[in-house]
């Protein structure tokens, strides 16, 4: 320690200032590098944390406020989300109640078939198929009502529709009927 | 010179806020300490003296008596002051060519082996400043100390284990503490002041706090008891020859009164005598005026009327005012490095303490937030999973909804087309395709199309309405219209 002030006692007044400021600022860059820097960057991470954490409770607790509703309109739209567990199964249920459809108006099916991939759209997930009918105007325009009046949430995407021949009495309609399901 | 003294009783000297000190004289044949506190409030009080013999001893002696009678004063931390008596000290009054006190510092260094027997390098120099003469002199009092009588002093201290804080001049410390001491007024003329103690005499003159003059009678009480008439007419000598020498040296005028304090009270009527024979009036005064005494102290002073503290108690006193310090330069700079070295290391303790300090708030406040969030997180773990499910419903309700509201759009198409179709026209084909409707048919009329296409675009159903071609042809005897409509089916439907 006498060493180092008898060193500085020897140093002019000028270049004790330059040598107390560069030890300042170098204590302060290391200071600054090794520990103001990470704290303050932890405490703003933190502040941040708490800030969305306190907003998220909040946004929570203004969704518990409205459970009740939330649940009664659940029950009111409980019917049409059923689903079931594969693609496979979700398109089969299609077919079917598309085929029951169909037999009930005594439509003629003439080709039925999935269409490959469903479209998914957030948290639901979209199964289409595509099918040719024919039948008289009367009988495809209740197909159509039936279809899109199913509890089974179908509806119809695409149609074509045409007289089946020039002089005939029957129209020819080709369709894409979508079902929307729940992902789970 | 003084480089390895070995110090444990150590204190610095700045401070006097609430301190003690001691102060220790042991030039004659009498060792004497005092202990001194003083408070806050500056009040002083005299905790405790200490006298004893140390005629004819060794140096290691003497330190042990001085070690002795310090655990028996039994200060704490004290600031120890050492005195250097009047009869040790040369003394000059001179006049010197400057009135910057550097300066002044350089020519005494300069000019002190002229008045002493000792070379340069023997001795240590100081001065009193008496004040600006002819606007560039200066009048000083020069006081020169040999070295080795302070080097030894440095010895005898250090083996007791006492770290000199100051050397004073008793003499110049009793022109500063006089006036407050003995309701001395001394700011008119000078006044000389006779302090007798047990081997010696001192006569000092003052003016205006300051020393001007100081001589040392080699005749003290001891000598005035025993044959007292011859050695009344010897310190009456002395005293006459002190008067003519401050005289002499022109320094002020001559003081009007004698102040006889010391061991006086073991020659009872010495201040009469005086009165008498110096023809200048003479009062005696007690040395302690009115100073705080403890009863050890009291005790003490009473038992040992022989015997005068003056010289010890205003070293004490007024060792901050006092301006000559015999402490060599070579110690002075050491403890300035030193003094500078202990500011550095507390400057750097305040330092780190304000930085432990604000770390230490710092990391709690990250401790307590990451405390706050974790407890945040568990407690509303149930709302949150709770919520997160509500809100999962709801997004599928606003799905479903949505879906629901979407269905039956083609029909409705369908409907609108049947609605608005002119009477003479037949549609061949219709495309829906989303949220685009081809049509292709035919019409009677080219004008019986465009009603068609104008009825579509006032159709809240449709919007972009347009033919993309209409062809005439005959169908049997009758010209007929071929044509194809395309248009964008609008979803929103209030």
């Amino acid at each position: 320690m006498q060493k180092l002030l008898s060193i500085l006692s020897r140093i002019s007044k000028r270049e004790k200032i330059i040598l107390y400021a560069a030890i300042s600022i170098i204590s302060l860059s290391i200071l600054d590098w090794l520990i103001i820097n990470p704290v303050l960057n932890k405490l703003e991470t933190l502040n941040k944390g708490i800030e969305e954490k306190e907003a998220g409770i909040k946004r929570n607790l203004r969704v518990v406020a409205y459970k009740d509703k939330i649940i009664a309109e659940s029950a009111k739209y409980e019917a049409f989300l059923d689903n079931y567990e594969t693609e496979e199964e979700e398109v089969t249920s299609i077919l079917k109640e598309v085929e029951r459809l169909a037999n009930k108006g005594s439509l003629y099916l003439i080709n039925m078939a999935p269409r490959r991939g469903a479209g998914k759209m957030g948290e639901s997930i979209e199964y289409s198929i595509t099918l040719t009918c024919e039948a008289t105007m009367e009988e495809i325009i209740k197909f159509m009502h039936d279809i899109e009046n199913s509890r089974r949430l179908l509806t119809i995407k695409r149609y074509e529709l045409g007289p089946k021949s020039r002089d005939s009495n029957k129209a020819q309609c080709s369709m894409t009927v979508s079902k929307m399901v729940m992902s789970k | 010179m003084f480089g390895n003294l070995k110090v444990k009783k150590a204190r610095p000297a700045s401070r006097l806020g609430s301190r003690e000190l001691v102060g220790v004289d042991f030039c004659g044949q009498n060792l004497k300490m005092v202990y001194v506190r003083q408070a806050a409030s500056r009040k002083i009080e005299i905790i405790n003296l200490i006298e004893k013999n140390i005629s004819g001893l060794s140096e290691d002696d003497i330190s042990k008596n001085i070690d002795s009678g310090f655990k028996e004063l039994r200060p704490k931390k004290p600031g120890i002051i050492d005195i250097i008596p009047a009869h040790f000290v040369i003394t000059k009054n001179i006049e010197v060519p400057s009135v910057d006190p550097n300066e002044i510092k350089k020519i005494i260094d300069l000019q002190a082996n002229r008045h002493t027997p000792y070379s340069r390098e023997e001795i240590i120099v100081d001065y009193v400043d008496m004040g600006v003469l002819k606007h560039s002199y200066t009048k000083i009092l020069l006081i020169i100390v040999p070295k080795k009588l302070i080097k030894k002093h440095f010895e005898i201290l250090n083996k007791a284990g006492l770290r000199i804080e100051k050397i004073v001049l008793p003499p110049e410390a009793l022109a500063i503490s006089a006036p407050a001491l003995f309701g001395l007024k001394t700011e008119e003329a000078p006044a000389s002041i006779v302090h007798v103690d047990k081997e010696s005499t001192e006569f000092t003159v003052i003016h205006k706090s300051k020393i001007l003059f100081t001589r040392s009678i080699p005749l003290g009480i001891q000598h005035l008891v025993d044959q007292e008439e011859s050695h009344r007419a010897r310190l009456l000598d002395e005293l006459k020859k002190s008067l003519e020498l401050y005289q002499s040296e022109n320094v002020e005028k001559a003081a009007n009164r004698i102040f006889l304090t010391g061991a006086v009270e073991a020659s009872k009527d010495l201040d009469t005598y005086l009165t008498a024979a110096m023809n200048l009036p003479t009062t005696k005064i007690s040395y302690l005026g009115d100073l705080a005494l403890s009863d050890k102290a009291k005790n003490i002073l009473s038992s040992r009327k022989d015997i005068s503290f003056l010289n010890v108690i205003v070293s004490v006193l007024s060792h901050n005012e006092t301006k000559v310090n015999f402490i060599p330069d070579d110690i002075k700079m050491t403890r300035t490095i030193e003094q500078r070295g202990k500011s550095l290391i507390k400057t750097g303790i305040l330092i780190l303490t304000m930085c432990v300090l604000i770390f230490s708030i710092l990391i709690s406040n990250i401790y307590f937030k990451e405390t706050y969030l974790k407890r945040l997180t568990s407690e509303y773990q149930t709302l949150n999973n709770e919520a997160q499910k509500l809100e999962k419903n709801f997004i599928k309700i606003g799905i479903v909804r949505n879906y629901l509201s979407g269905r039956g759009y083609s029909l409705a198409v369908l409907a609108e087309l049947y609605e608005m179709m002119p009477i003479d026209s037949e549609l061949s084909h219709i495309r829906f395709d989303n949220d685009k409707v081809f049509l292709g048919g035919t019409a009677e009329s080219m004008s019986t199309v465009f009603t068609f296409v104008t009825n579509m675009e006032d159709s809240r159903y449709f919007e972009e309405v347009q033919t993309s071609h209409t062809t005439k042809r005959k169908d049997g005897l009758k010209d007929v219209t071929d044509f194809e409509i395309k248009a964008i089916v609008t979803k929103e439907i209030s």
